[in-house]
C-alpha cells in the first residue's frame, strides 16, 4: 500500500505539470483532450530535469538516477482496469544517460534521453515509439528474413529488429565517440512478427517505455557481442529469422561473431576498452533526488576526461560467465551464514543489492522481495576475483554498507520521490548461494550469487573493461573481460 | 570466454516444436517429461528422503532441476544459464500469476521478484548468466527445507 501511495504522488505531480494523464487513447493517437500522446509526453519531458553536458569532455557522458522518462501507458503497480496515461515512470537507482543515433553515414540523427546506462548487459536498444518518423534504420537480413531478437533480462524480454546505425554519445552535443554502423535493437518495432512462446515464455513483457522504464537501454558490459563474441550465437530463445508474419524461426548468427548486437564502447575508435561509471557518494540514508554523475569511454588512453585506472585500484577478473565471488563477512540481528558466492556480480543494471536470503537467513521482506529491516543493518563484504587459471584472483578490502527498511524508510522518504539509494537492497533468491570449489570447473549455474547493484557505485568509481581490453595497471598486464575499483 | 564457447559449442538446434497448454510448477511428477521434452533436455532423478530432484541438462548450456514430493507434486523449480528457459513450460498455471503480478521493481533489470499467495518466483542476472527459482511454499514436502530447493 505504501508503494501505491508513491505512485500517486508522482502522478499527481505530473498532472500539476503538464495536465499529463486522461486521454485513454484508445489506440488513436491523440487524447480527448486534443493534445497528441506524443505532444503529451514531450511536454513532460521538458518538464523533466536535465542532462550536465556544458561541460562534458568528449570521452565523458552526463548520467543522472532520476525518476526516469515519461511513459505513455498503465503505471506498473496499477489497479486492474487503470486506464493508460501520460505519467513519470518512476524509477528507483536508475542511471540514465542520453545517445545519439544516426541512419548510417548520413546526418539523419536523433538523440534520445533516458537511455538507461547498463554495465550488466552489452547493445544498445532503443524503443520504437521514441524514434522520429524519418530515423528508419535498415534493417539486419539474415540470408534474406529480417533479423527479429528477444532481448532477455531477469525481469522480461523485450522484442524488436536488428537494425544498423551510427551511434554517437559524449561531449557537449555527443559527437565525442563514434561506434560507426553497429548492430542495435530497436524494441517493439517488429509487432508485424508475431512473438514466438519460445521468447514470450521468459518472462514479463518489456516491449514499451511505461514497462520498460527507459527510453532504451546502453549496454557497455563486459563482452563485445550480446550473446558470444568472434563466433555464432547458436540457435536458441534469443535471435530468430522471419521470414513472414507468424514465422519467426530460431536462428543461428554468422560464425564470424557479426550480425549480434554489440556494445557501442568496443566499437569506438580509441577508447573501446572499457568504460568508468562515476558516481558520487550519497549524504542522506533515506535517498536523494536527482543524482548526478559521469560515464567515462576508454580506460588507460590519456582522452581528454581521464580513463587511467589507479595503481591503487584492484582487478577482479571475471569468468566465462561474467561473474566473480563475493562473501557477506559480517552479522546482524538477522544473522548470517560465511558463504562464498560464485555467481556474483557488479551490474549498473540492477537497482538494488541483491543477496540469497541464505547468506542472510532471517532479513524480513515485503512483496517483492525487497529487505524489510526493523531497524537499517550495517554489514560488510568482500569481492573476490573469479576462479580461474592464468589469472590472479584478488580480494577486495572489507566492503561495508547499510541495509535500510525499503517501505517505510527508502520509498516512503521525500513525499516517495527519491530516486537514489545507497542502502537498497532485496533477496536474490531464498536460499543459499552457489559455492563453486577452486579449480573445478563446468557450468556454474545452480543459484544465484551476490548482485552488486546500483547502491555499489555511489561513491565508489567503477571500471569496466570489456573483451577487447588488453591494459597494463600498476606494472602489470591483464585481459579483459574484468572490473577494477 | 573460453569455457562458455566450449560449452556452447556442443549444442543441438534447439526445439521448434508447438507448445503444449501443460507444465509443471503445482502438477504432477509425469510432466517433468513433458519438459524435458519441450525443451530439449537430458534427464537424471536424485532421490532423497523426502523429495526427489529431477536434473535436466538443457541443449542450449542451461540447467533445470524439478523438485518432486514423495506424492509426485512438482513443488519447486530452479534454473541457471546463458538464456532464460521457457518459464511458461516450467511454470505452467503460476506463468500468468507470474506475469501478471503488479510489481514495484522500479526498472531494474538484473532482478524481479514476486510473491503471490503460495507462489514465489525470483529472477536473477543478465544475458550470458541468469539464474532463478520458483516454489509453492504451501506445497514443500515434511523433511524437505526451502534451503533444498536450489
Amino acid at each position: 500500500m505504501m508503494l501505491r501511495s508513491v505512485w500517486f504522488a508522482i502522478l499527481a505531480v505530473c498532472a500539476l505539470e503538464v495536465s499529463c494523464g486522461g486521454g485513454g487513447g484508445g489506440g488513436s493517437n491523440s487524447s480527448s483532450s486534443g493534445m497528441s500522446i506524443a505532444a503529451k509526453v514531450a511536454s513532460c519531458e521538458a518538464g523533466r530535469p536535465q542532462l550536465l553536458t556544458a561541460a562534458l569532455a568528449s570521452n565523458e557522458a552526463s548520467v543522472i538516477v532520476d525518476a526516469g522518462p515519461c511513459a505513455y501507458g498503465v503505471p506498473y503497480g496499477s489497479p486492474a482496469g487503470t486506464a493508460p496515461s501520460v505519467f513519470v515512470y518512476g524509477a528507483a537507482n536508475i542511471p540514465y544517460t542520453s545517445v545519439t543515433v544516426c541512419i548510417p553515414g548520413t546526418s539523419t540523427c536523433q538523440t534520445i534521453d533516458h537511455v538507461m546506462v547498463d554495465t550488466g548487459s552489452s547493445g544498445l536498444r532503443i524503443m520504437s515509439s521514441v524514434l522520429n518518423p524519418n530515423l528508419v534504420l535498415p534493417p539486419v537480413q539474415l540470408g534474406g528474413p529480417p533479423l527479429v531478437e528477444c532481448a532477455q533480462f531477469a525481469d522480461g524480454y523485450s522484442w524488436g529488429s536488428v537494425r544498423t546505425a551510427d551511434v554517437k554519445i559524449g561531449g557537449p552535443s555527443n559527437t565525442g565517440e563514434l561506434a560507426s554502423g553497429i548492430d542495435v535493437q530497436v524494441i517493439g518495432d517488429a509487432s508485424g512478427y508475431a512473438i514466438p512462446n519460445t521468447c514470450s515464455g521468459t518472462g514479463p513483457a518489456l516491449n514499451d517505455v511505461a514497462s520498460f522504464g527507459a527510453n532504451g537501454i546502453l549496454g557497455v558490459g563486459l563482452t563485445v557481442n550480446d550473446c558470444l563474441t568472434n563466433t555464432s550465437c547458436p540457435a536458441s530463445n534469443l535471435y530468430y529469422s522471419c521470414p513472414a508474419a507468424n514465422a519467426c524461426l530460431p536462428t543461428a548468427t554468422p560464425g564470424d561473431g557479426s550480425d549480434q548486437v554489440s556494445n557501442p564502447v568496443a566499437r569506438f575508435a580509441t577508447d573501446y576498452a572499457g568504460v568508468i561509471l562515476n558516481l558520487p557518494a550519497l549524504t542522506s540514508a533515506s535517498g536523494q533526488q536527482n543524482v548526478y554523475g559521469t560515464l567515462v569511454f576508454g580506460l588507460n588512453t590519456n582522452s581528454p576526461a581521464p580513463n587511467t585506472i589507479p595503481a591503487t585500484a584492484t582487478v577482479y577478473m571475471a569468468d566465462g560467465w561474467g561473474d566473480l565471488q563475493s562473501a557477506i563477512t559480517s552479522t546482524s540481528a538477522y544473522g548470517y551464514t560465511a558463504e562464498t558466492c560464485t555467481n556474483s556480480f557488479i551490474d549498473s543494471g540492477s537497482n538494488g543489492l541483491f543477496i540469497p536470503s541464505g547468506v542472510v537467513p532471517n532479513f524480513p521482506i515485503d512483496a517483492n522481495g525487497w529487505f524489510t529491516p526493523v531497524q537499517t543493518v550495517a554489514l560488510t563484504a568482500l569481492i573476490t576475483g573469479a576462479l580461474g587459471t592464468g589469472y590472479p584472483s584478488n580480494s577486495s578490502p572489507s566492503i561495508a554498507f547499510n541495509i535500510a527498511n525499503t517501505d517505510t524508510v527508502l520509498f516512503a522518504a521525500n513525499n516517495g520521490s527519491n530516486t537514489a539509494f545507497n542502502d537498497l537492497g532485496g533477496t536474490a533468491t531464498s536460499g543459499s548461494c552457489y559455492t563453486r570449489a577452486s579449480g573445478t570447473a563446468g557450468p556454474a549455474y545452480a543459484t544465484a550469487g551476490i548482485d552488486w547493484g546500483l547502491p555499489f557505485f555511489f561513491g565508489r568509481p567503477v571500471y569496466v573493461a570489456n573483451e577487447f581490453a588488453a591494459l597494463t595497471i600498476a606494472g602489470t598486464a591483464y585481459t579483459g573481460p574484468f572490473w577494477a575499483f | 570466454m573460453a569455457s562458455l564457447v566450449a560449452v556452447l559449442g556442443l549444442l543441438v538446434t534447439a526445439s521448434l516444436a508447438a507448445f503444449p497448454a501443460r507444465a509443471t510448477l503445482g502438477e504432477d511428477v509425469k510432466t517433468v517429461e513433458l519438459d524435458r521434452q519441450q525443451i530439449r533436455a537430458s534427464r537424471q532423478v536424485t532421490t532423497h528422503a523426502a523429495y526427489a530432484v529431477h536434473d535436466l541438462q538443457l541443449a542450449d548450456g542451461g540447467l533445470v532441476h524439478e523438485y518432486v514430493s514423495p506424492t509426485g507434486a512438482v513443488f519447486g523449480v530452479t534454473w541457471g544459464g546463458p538464456f532464460m528457459p521457457n518459464l511458461r513450460q516450467l511454470l505452467g498455471a503460476h506463468f500468468a500469476t507470474y506475469t501478471g503480478s503488479p510489481h514495484q521493481q522500479r526498472g531494474g533489470r538484473g532482478h524481479l521478484a514476486v510473491h503471490e499467495g503460495s507462489l514465489v518466483v525470483e529472477s536473477n542476472g543478465r544475458m550470458r548468466s541468469f539464474h532463478g527459482r520458483a516454489y509453492l511454499s504451501d506445497a514443500i514436502p515434511a523433511g524437505a527445507a526451502l534451503d533444498d530447493i536450489k
